[in-house]
């Protein structure tokens, strides 16, 4: 009997904080590093293996200037800041439900993601950070 | 008078150029695995795509941390064991349309071709051609393909307690809405 007990306990376990678990979000923890989205792309594109071994799956605040918002096919709210490369962005996933209806276009603002890497297109010569699971720190004023 | 001539035509060619090619950075990729005991699929709608009409090159890329599954469990376990995502962040498609001289992507329709190219999983290269649908709407190129893939042909080992939780044919579906590159 106890040991069906421990059984039915350790399945529930399993169940509810392994197999079940949530998504981790940037909402979740403090960011590993502040960085304006400029600093952040010129990291990647310094050395980007090295960048990534060092961001990869972590917080990270990225402070810029607001360029788009848009939705994406899943329906999430995906923030597109500025660097000072018109090639070269930080798009931010926002964690589902979450849709910045304060963010406005053309102001900065602060968001955390956890990173998901960067990706160069040869075609298009574009360069762009992808950050995930995101939410807005602040909006500052214009 | 030459000069500007020339000027004139190389700012025409430049922009000619441009106006050829189409992409989209918000393309999906789905990914969907029909095993014995469940059914895994797992979404990227962070894709690039980029088509150049004019040679009929097609590219695509994505980054593996970018999939979204069900539960976080499962993700940990694609990016960790399977695709080793810290080593091998990115999947790369590089090819050619094939029918490219009879898709008009100024003109509305329906087209269809063959794509033929180099995609690079897991650090892996391998050759694959797949049906493609090219649909032009409004100045919209809708690019739609679905084939699978043997996670084997890529280094992928599935080890064999987990034979019936995960299909050794991969079904991949690819979307994407491409506007034209204005500079």
């Amino acid at each position: 009997m106890i040991a069906l007990a421990i059984a039915l306990l350790a399945g529930a376990y399993v169940w509810f904080f392994v197999i079940n678990k949530s998504h981790h979000t940037a909402a979740d923890d403090e960011a590993l590093v502040k960085l304006t989205s400029q600093a952040l792309y010129l990291e990647f594109k310094g050395d980007e293996k090295a960048t990534f071994a060092k961001y990869k799956d972590q917080i990270i605040q990225v402070s810029g200037e607001l360029s788009e918002i848009k939705l994406d096919a899943s329906g999430d709210t995906e923030l597109v800041l500025n660097t000072e490369d018109p090639m070269a962005h930080v798009i931010v996933t926002l964690k589902k439900g979450d849709h910045a209806a304060n963010a406005k276009t053309g102001t900065t603002i602060e968001i955390k993601g956890i990173c998901n890497g960067f990706l160069y297109e040869e075609l298009l010569e574009t360069s762009d950070v992808l950050l995930n699971q995101g939410v807005l720190v602040e909006k500052t004023k214009e | 008078m030459k000069k500007i001539t020339f000027i004139i035509a190389m700012i025409a060619i430049a922009f000619g150029a441009n106006a050829q090619k189409y992409f989209t950075k918000d393309g999906t990729i789905k990914f969907f695995s029909d095993a014995k005991v469940e059914k895994i699929q797992a979404t990227n709608n962070k894709a690039t795509c980029v088509i150049d009409a004019a040679t009929g090159d097609i590219q695509w890329s994505v980054l593996i941390k970018g999939f979204v599954f069900e539960n976080a469990f499962m993700g940990e376990h694609f990016n960790e064991t399977y695709m080793e995502s810290d080593k091998f962040d990115k999947s790369t498609f590089k090819g050619k349309i094939e029918n490219i001289k009879g898709i008009n992507f100024k003109a509305d329709g329906v087209y269809k071709s063959k794509v033929s190219g180099e995609m690079t999983m897991h650090g892996v290269t391998k050759k694959i051609s797949v049906d493609a649908v090219f649909t032009v709407k409004g100045g919209v190129i809708s690019c739609d393909s679905k084939f699978f893939v043997k996670p084997s042909d890529y280094g992928i080992v599935i080890p064999g307690d987990k034979a019936d939780s995960i299909s050794n044919n991969i079904e991949i579906t690819v979307k994407g809405n491409l506007q034209e590159l204005k500079k």
